[in-house]
């Protein structure tokens, strides 16, 4: 149930609309309180599956790399992603090369961002 | 052989390398000087995504975002020095310092792109002792980010800045928890999405109106007293708290990089350099662009303010840079700054960027000389932590201008 109602800021925009977000139990997703259209759609993804693009980095040699997934993943695989790219040691890394693929059994990749 | 160049830019972030590759598409003799060992300033340790979606049309990390243009600094064969420190500014040489020695460099025109400090606890007058574990944000940033290193487990931050809510998400990520984030102001200072992705992502409680009383420790931090003040900023008796830490984080806003220099005259609003239309100081053939000029909230505005002052910068070692009568542009209701703050009386556009003073919803921005409308702006939202702009045809326009917020509805 706890899931199914949501009150948050929007996000798209400076005015930080406050969004209260329902999930019916028929599906429908309902968003109020929100000022333009994107808030609408801002609102309906945080209630079905948030998504988040995830930057960290990964141990290269002596030092870190910068690290990026190259598309946002959902919010709860971000633990998961986190542990697979923990104990990564690319043995060769180069600036926009994919380190993982299907990060966290995602569609998304993990590419270098900074040598 | 002394060198001798059109234009020195001195800082290699994101607005010298931007100021210094317009230059040289404008045809001058440019050479770039960085004190770091690499190009790119403070985007290297910005390893976040949210940078380009205006200027390249897509959402990059800092680093790829620096990558973009060292590629095009490359591209134009631009002479850049790194591991260069500028020792002083003279009327028409630097002198630098570098791992080669001391040099003298001559330039017809020189760009300030030296960027933002970070305000210290020093400069926030943070009572307390001064052990080892209170950082600045962007300290904690370049250990994390660059050096690889997690310098505490139990942070507390100090400030809502978006540096700060930044790091809160970093910290957390790497395994540390933060405790809290503490703001002096009724409301937070960063943006809302850093607010929603970088605190309530991470259950990290955010508390206004609150701010630290008191540094505990003596070698190593021990923990911090918390006080909550009310609206006029006096502490609410009772209301002091201890926490433990080991670490304290300030994110307590920047201010322009302008020491080089100190005979510029300032902005009292910005603490940059106050410029005319052409971001020239009031040292004639010297420049200044970028968060050294005035702190901004997107690179990408940085990147376009820094071509026009590189453009300028290359026009005026050229002899090109029309001068015309130079008026004033005053802040009127709602403003907190404008640069440029004069203009020019020479035909073409004249863009204005600025800050409002408050929250400011379904609002015109209107520029009047004398009573007549200039030119007028419709804004859905404007607050303080969003740069606004303006731009309008500035053709036949005589006389000081005045720029101010209007309700829609005139009222």
């Amino acid at each position: 149930m706890e899931n199914n109602i949501l009150d948050t800021t929007c996000i798209m925009c400076p005015m930080g609309c406050n969004l209260h977000i329902e999930k019916k139990a028929d599906g429908t997703i309902s968003v109020t309180g929100n000022t333009c259209e994107r808030g609408k759609i801002y609102g309906t993804s945080e209630i079905t599956q948030p998504v988040r693009t995830l930057t960290t980095l990964v141990k290269y040699k002596n030092r870190v790399i910068s690290v990026k997934t190259d598309k946002p993943i959902p919010k709860s695989k971000i633990k998961d992603a986190m542990k697979e790219i923990e104990f990564l040691r690319p043995s060769t890394a180069r600036f926009g090369q994919t380190l993982i693929k299907n990060i966290a059994g995602t569609d998304a990749n993990l590419i270098v961002t900074r040598m | 052989m002394a060198k001798k160049y059109d234009t020195v830019v001195i800082g290699g972030g994101p607005a010298g390398m931007a100021a210094a590759i317009e230059a040289k598409r404008c045809g001058a003799k440019v050479l770039l000087i960085e004190r770091e060992n690499k190009l790119g300033g403070i985007l290297n340790q910005c390893i976040h995504n949210g940078f380009g979606l205006h200027y390249f049309k897509e959402e990059l990390t800092g680093p790829e975002y620096a990558e973009r243009f060292i590629k095009l600094i490359n591209w134009h064969k631009l002479d850049y020095y790194t591991n260069t420190f500028v020792t002083k500014i003279n009327s028409n040489s630097v002198e630098v310092i570098s791992p080669l020695g001391v040099e003298k460099i001559y330039t017809k025109t020189i760009v300030l792109a030296t960027g933002a400090r970070e305000r210290t606890a020093g400069a926030i007058g943070l009572n307390g002792t001064r052990p080892v574990g209170v950082y600045t944000a962007g300290q904690v940033q370049k250990m994390i980010n660059y050096d690889g290193k997690l310098p505490c487990k139990h942070p507390i931050i100090l400030g809502s800045g978006d540096v700060g809510l930044i790091m809160a998400r970093r910290l957390s990520l790497e395994g540390a928890k933060v405790q809290m984030v503490l703001e002096l102001a009724n409301k937070p200072g960063g943006l809302m999405r850093n607010i929603q992705q970088c605190l309530n992502d991470f259950n990290i409680p955010l508390y206004t109106s609150t701010t630290v009383k008191e540094v505990v420790g003596t070698d190593k931090i021990e923990g911090i007293y918390a006080v909550s003040v009310d609206d006029k900023m006096h502490e609410i008796p009772n209301s002091l708290k201890y926490y433990p830490c080991d670490a304290l984080i300030l994110s307590v806003g920047l201010i322009p990089e302008t020491d080089i220099l100190p005979e510029l005259k300032l902005n009292p609003r910005t603490n940059g350099a106050l410029v005319n239309e052409y971001r020239e100081t009031s040292i004639p053939n010297v420049f200044s662009c970028g968060n050294g000029l005035h702190v901004h909230d997107l690179v990408d505005n940085v990147s376009h303010e820094a071509e026009l002052t590189g453009k300028y910068a290359a026009m005026k070692a050229k002899g090109q840079l029309p001068y015309g009568k130079e008026y004033n542009i005053i802040c009127g209701d709602g403003i907190s700054y404008t640069v440029p703050a004069t203009y020019y009386a020479t035909p073409g556009n004249l863009e204005i960027l600025f800050r409002v003073r408050d929250k400011y919803i379904r609002h015109n921005i209107v520029v009047r000389a004398k009573n007549k409308v200039i030119a007028k702006k419709f804004v859905l939202c404007a607050t303080g932590g969003t740069m606004q702009s303006i731009s309008f045809d500035k053709a036949n326009l005589k006389g000081d201008i005045t720029i101010s917020m209007e309700a829609e509805d005139g009222k």
